[in-house]
């Protein structure tokens, strides 16, 4: 059968039956559990995947990445309404989305990130579909090297995060770098900064850290500034749809956050929070209005969002291609096969052709499901908003203290968030700012880990990243990245005389 | 004074069936905790054996995962439950004796708790490239000698059976080796299949089709006796190395339970492995049963553990 044929036919196999049903009931779940903290698009397919089991085998894959491309949706809302990232890959959008909210826009940033991300995920598909055999060989050609030289490009973005201080900046991202280092090392196993406590085996967990740092700070300080109504329940709890010509004006940013979701997807060890976060960069980088980012800019919205849909595609790559899972919720897609009796690896695509091109059909259908369950979802979560603001506080922490336990029952979870959120708190009065700590935060482990992996690999010659292309191609630009603005800087001071002296374009609130 | 008589008799009455009749087990879902995250091989297996018990036991096998601190948060939590027969707890050689050794958490250990079975286990394997220039172990150890630590083995973290292997391995060779650790056997094959390292050990489950697939070449398997997967791989034995370790995956439970529940446990997950379910999962994983029961498990793991510990001393790693 040609390719087409068995393209209509995986459709046809994905829509019979209760099939359509089941994958409306995956997004919807999907959107649900992401948008709860703490419960991350993994978590939510493994909570689902005891129900796939009754399944036939393709059924249960097009219902699992159905919670997955819900799930990349849903954490936006909270991120955008209430300044709290309901899955990791998130976080980089509620830095303009919540911004937007307060300005009463937020039916536009939440439609921005429905339609955005389902524009993204839509083209990972139809890319990987196309490409996944030579995108498979393309995966091994990103080690660690190249791993590293990307998760040091995103960190950049703690110059655009940084406000009026870039020193605040640096110490708020060292602070971050510097968490991810608790815990047992893999690469020597032995304790880092564990203080002799067991909880502190695993490290700070991520997720519970970010909400601290986001959500619960943004919290206490809602409770210490009574007066400021922050969060703005729109007027009318509709999603205004983006219209054709603020689409438009985001489609550069969006262009740019298929491009990262589609690299960093495909480059295994990195997932859908570095990809927002360095799309989020990028959008900033190449967009015509920069200085909007930071203060409500929809473009800041649409690259991060776009970007972690993206990523869908590019994780199943290696998955699919190599049996080789691309990222937790990639893992969970193998684990829901082997337990069904198939077995992944190279041979899957060729073996299975069947139940692969029903998965890409069911990829594409959820994905373009994920804008009417959206919808509906976001409708309700509009109204909750409409409560008085103590009240609306306490549910939020109440959601937060639930979501951070429920991901992996582990009490220290709630507590770091509880904490963070002081520590969260007590950066934003003194001015550093703690998106620059999340950001450390999220890249920190890779950064760390692929370094002292790449450096064994090398044998301790550091030439490694500028030997190998693609690793020295992202350190080059970095490098140039780091040193435009200065030198641009340095142009326009020697063409003018002296006067007082204009920071480097940053620009972004560091709240 | 006859009314208390009275009330006292038929509390009594009521009271003494409850405790003479056979207490009915299980008549709830059974809690089987997973230190490790959904997806990965622990949890995989686990909820293969809860596929297999099905039918067995009259009340299902709910796989719970508690991921985090190398596996002993898993342990943490299930040695606070009820040692009721309602609580089972996932182990294997990293979370029940490594972690625990490194991480001086004795609590936390396989002998903190009670032993139902092991099930099965995986045998380890070092890979190379099909176009590898070594032939036999003889030629391998040689250019190693002469090349220190210019053989590049991927494998997962340091602290894992992956490990003790090439460690094993190095110092019974007399060979230096580079060892580049993982987070799991996905990313050091990827290290591996992209040319970052000469070798790469780990287990068949993850490898096996890349072996059909002609990207890896089995070299040496670290098991008692040749294995049936492939037959033609000598052993470290064989060459003279004592080198042998398996991923073995067991059962364990809070300290305490009574013996008959033990032996009801050790009894349907001994029957489950002649499920049909169960042998076609252990036949794609490329492992073997390796059923041991409630005491004979212990007697294992007090062997197993001095075996380590030896290890974990040589290499230093243990917390003082």
């Amino acid at each position: 059968m040609g390719f087409l044929d068995q393209l209509v036919a995986g459709f046809g196999n994905a829509l019979s039956g209760s099939g359509l049903l089941i994958m409306i009931g995956g997004v919807a779940w999907g959107i649900i559990g992401g948008a709860i903290p703490g419960i991350s698009g993994a978590v939510a397919m493994a909570l689902a995947l005891p129900y796939t089991f009754s399944m036939d085998a393709a059924t249960a894959l097009v219902m699992l990445a159905g919670v997955w491309a819900g799930a990349n949706y849903g954490g936006s809302i909270p991120a955008i309404l209430m300044r709290m990232p309901g899955t990791p890959g998130s976080a980089a959008a509620l830095m303009d989305g919540y911004e937007l909210t307060r300005q009463g826009l937020a039916a536009k940033a939440l439609g921005v990130s429905l339609v955005c991300g389902t524009i993204g995920g839509l083209i990972s598909i139809i890319v990987l579909i196309a490409l996944v055999v030579p995108l498979g060989n393309l995966v091994l050609a990103f080690g660690s090297p190249e791993t590293f030289a990307l998760a040091v490009f995103g960190l950049t973005l703690i110059a655009g995060l940084s406000g009026p201080s870039i020193l605040k900046g640096l110490a708020a991202g060292a602070f971050g770098l510097l968490l991810t280092t608790v815990g047992l090392d893999t690469l020597t196993g032995s304790l880092r900064l564990t203080f002799g406590r067991r909880e502190l085996l695993a490290g700070v967990d991520i997720i519970s850290a970010m909400i601290g740092l986001f959500a619960v700070s943004e919290m206490f300080y809602q409770l210490s500034h009574p007066t400021r109504r922050d969060v703005t329940p729109p007027v009318d709890a509709r999603t205004s749809f983006p219209t054709l010509r603020e689409l438009r004006d985001v489609s550069r940013a969006t262009v740019v956050g298929t491009i990262v979701g589609l690299i960093v997807g495909i480059m295994p060890g990195a997932g859908a929070t570095a990809a927002s976060f360095v799309a989020y960069n990028e959008g900033r980088r190449w967009s015509k209005r920069p200085e909007l980012f930071g203060k409500g800019s929809l473009e800041g919205v649409a690259a991060p969002e776009t970007a972690n849909n993206a990523v869908q595609g590019g994780d199943l790559v290696p998955t699919l291609a190599l049996g080789i899972p691309g990222s937790n919720s990639a893992a969970i897609m193998l684990a829901a096969l082997i337990l069904h009796g198939i077995v992944p690896g190279p041979f899957l695509m060729s073996q299975q052709s069947k139940l692969v091109y029903t998965l890409f059909a069911g990829l594409i259908l959820v994905n373009l499901l994920m804008i009417p369950v959206g919808i509906v979802i976001l409708r309700g979560c509009l109204l909750a908003l409409r409560m008085p603001p103590p009240n609306l506080v306490a549910s939020i922490l109440a959601v937060i203290f639930i979501g951070t336990y429920a991901a992996d029952l582990f009490i220290l979870n709630p507590v770091l968030a509880l904490i963070f959120g002081v520590i969260g708190y007590g950066m934003r009065v003194t001015g550093f700012p703690p998106a620059a700590t999340v950001l450390g935060l999220v890249l920190g482990f890779l950064a760390e880990s692929e370094l002292r992996r790449s450096l064994i690999i090398s044998h301790g010659t550091w030439a490694i990243f500028f030997t190998r292309p693609i690793s020295a191609v992202l350190l080059v630009f970095t490098i140039g990245f780091l040193l435009y603005p200065l030198a641009l800087n340095l142009r326009r001071m020697r063409r003018q005389p002296p006067s007082p002296a204009t920071a480097p374009a940053s620009g972004g609130s560091s709240r | 004074m006859k009314l208390l008589a009275l009330a006292l008799f038929v509390l009594i009455a009521t009271a003494t069936p409850a405790m003479t009749a056979p207490e009915a087990y299980p008549t709830r879902p059974i809690t089987f905790v997973v230190g490790f995250a959904p997806g990965g091989g622990a949890d995989v297996f686990a909820r293969a054996l809860a596929e297999g018990v099905r039918g067995i036991l009259p009340q299902p096998l709910v796989v719970e995962n508690r991921p985090g601190a190398g596996g002993t948060a898993a342990n943490a939590y299930a040695s606070s439950r009820a040692a009721d027969g309602y609580t089972l707890l996932f182990a294997h050689a990293g979370s029940s004796i490594i972690t625990p050794i490194i991480a001086n958490q004795p609590l936390l250990k396989w002998d903190a708790f009670d032993t139902i079975a092991r099930i099965h286990g995986e045998e380890e394997w070092l890979m190379v490239h099909p176009d590898a220039p070594w032939k036999t172990m003889e030629e391998l150890v040689a250019f190693a000698k002469a090349n220190p630590r210019r053989v590049r083995v991927a494998g997962s973290a340091i602290g894992g059976i992956d490990s003790f292997v090439v460690l094993s391995w190095e110092k019974a060779a007399g060979i230096d080796v580079e060892y580049v650790p993982h987070e799991g056997g996905g990313p050091a094959a990827l290290t591996f299949l992209g040319k970052n390292a000469e070798m790469l050990v780990g287990n068949m489950s993850e490898f096996f089709q890349h072996v059909l697939a002609k990207r890896m070449v089995p070299f040496v398997v670290a098991s008692e006796r040749r294995s049936p997967i492939f037959p033609q791989v000598t052993t470290f034995k064989e060459k003279g190395y004592d080198v042998v370790f398996a991923q073995w995956r067991s059962v364990l439970a809070p300290s305490g339970v009574p013996a008959s529940r033990i032996a009801t446990l050790a009894i349907a997950f001994q029957r489950a492995l002649g499920s049909d379910a169960w042998k076609r999962f252990n036949s794609n994983a490329k492992a073997v049963d390796l059923y041991l029961g409630p005491a004979d498990f212990r007697r294992f793991l007090t062997n197993e553990e001095a075996r380590l510990a030896k290890i974990i001393d040589e290499l230093g790693l243990a917390r003082r």
